[in-house]
């Protein structure tokens, strides 16, 4: 199913086809935590990832595993990559314009969580030596 | 009850950095949809009196209703604060503080625009987008 996104001031717009009914990873690393206040929750997508608006993205390379796109004019944060890849990107799902049907598939670098919240679901948690072995 | 105390806090490249003094244990999470638009899932924020930035320049500022603004850093785009403007009230983003021991997750506010795709496990108080409008009646209509 395509889904159709975009920033909160509209600069950067977006639609693909997320994997299955659209899978929730929900990365507490201290990375995503910084630059989202909270964990990161995207979107696994399937095949590219279409920016029928971009002017505003900006890549920020933030590891040699990643880079990080957002829109320069409200900051909203809204992709993650292999830095360079047009493939495997994740995608805000606070960006979906209707998250309809989605749902957490997994839990990354839990051991990264800070004890202040949990999340009441029982998706697979895993550390970050098991994503590492993983590629995610 | 007692402050965490100062605190100090930055983006993810570090471009800005931050201080403030007395920052509460008690942090909220906002589900409201611009919220989760900006940051992907709910804003984790708490406030900060006594802020002070370093690189305040490299900040950019998005007014996203007539009583606030969002501000984050223009160059890897991390979430730094919700300000509501005319109280001059900073939200800081509580991911961006370097020292997180201490925090309590103690309020959750417009749960009514909690998509039912996720749920916190800790009993909280919670409040709707009307409650926000009843505390900040001034608001209401803009």
């Amino acid at each position: 199913m395509n889904r159709t996104g975009q920033c909160l001031c509209g600069a950067v717009q977006f639609s693909g086809t997320p994997v299955g009914r659209g899978q929730v990873s929900v990365c507490h690393c201290g990375q995503c935590r910084r630059w989202n206040s909270g964990p990161l929750m995207s979107l696994d997508m399937d095949g590219v990832v279409t920016l029928t608006k971009s002017d505003a993205l900006v890549w920020y390379k933030s590891s040699d595993h990643g880079e990080r796109g957002f829109c320069r004019h409200c900051g909203s944060g809204l992709f993650w990559r292999e830095p360079g890849a047009t493939l495997g990107w994740g995608v805000s799902v606070g960006a979906l314009d209707d998250v309809t049907g989605v749902q957490i598939a997994q839990h990354i670098w839990i051991d990264d969580k800070p004890d202040f919240y949990d999340f009441a679901d029982d998706a697979p948690r895993k550390t970050a030596a098991q994503c590492v072995v993983e590629g995610e | 009850m007692t402050n965490t105390g100062t605190k100090t806090g930055q983006c993810l490249c570090g471009a800005v950095k931050f201080s403030a003094e007395d920052v509460p244990h008690q942090i909220g999470a906002c589900h409201c949809a611009q919220c989760r638009r900006w940051a992907s899932g709910p804003y984790f924020a708490v406030a900060a009196p006594g802020l002070r930035f370093e690189g305040e320049e490299n900040i950019g500022r998005y007014r996203s209703s007539e009583w606030a603004e969002r501000g984050f850093c223009k160059l890897c785009g991390s979430s730094l604060f919700y300000r509501m403007i005319k109280e001059d009230r900073y939200m800081m983003a509580v991911g961006s503080f370097d020292d997180q021991s201490g925090f309590e997750l103690s309020r959750q506010v417009f749960i009514d625009e909690k998509p039912g795709f996720y749920d916190f496990a800790q009993a909280t108080k919670t409040s709707t987008g009307d409650d926000f409008f009843v505390r900040f009646p001034d608001l209401k209509g803009t």
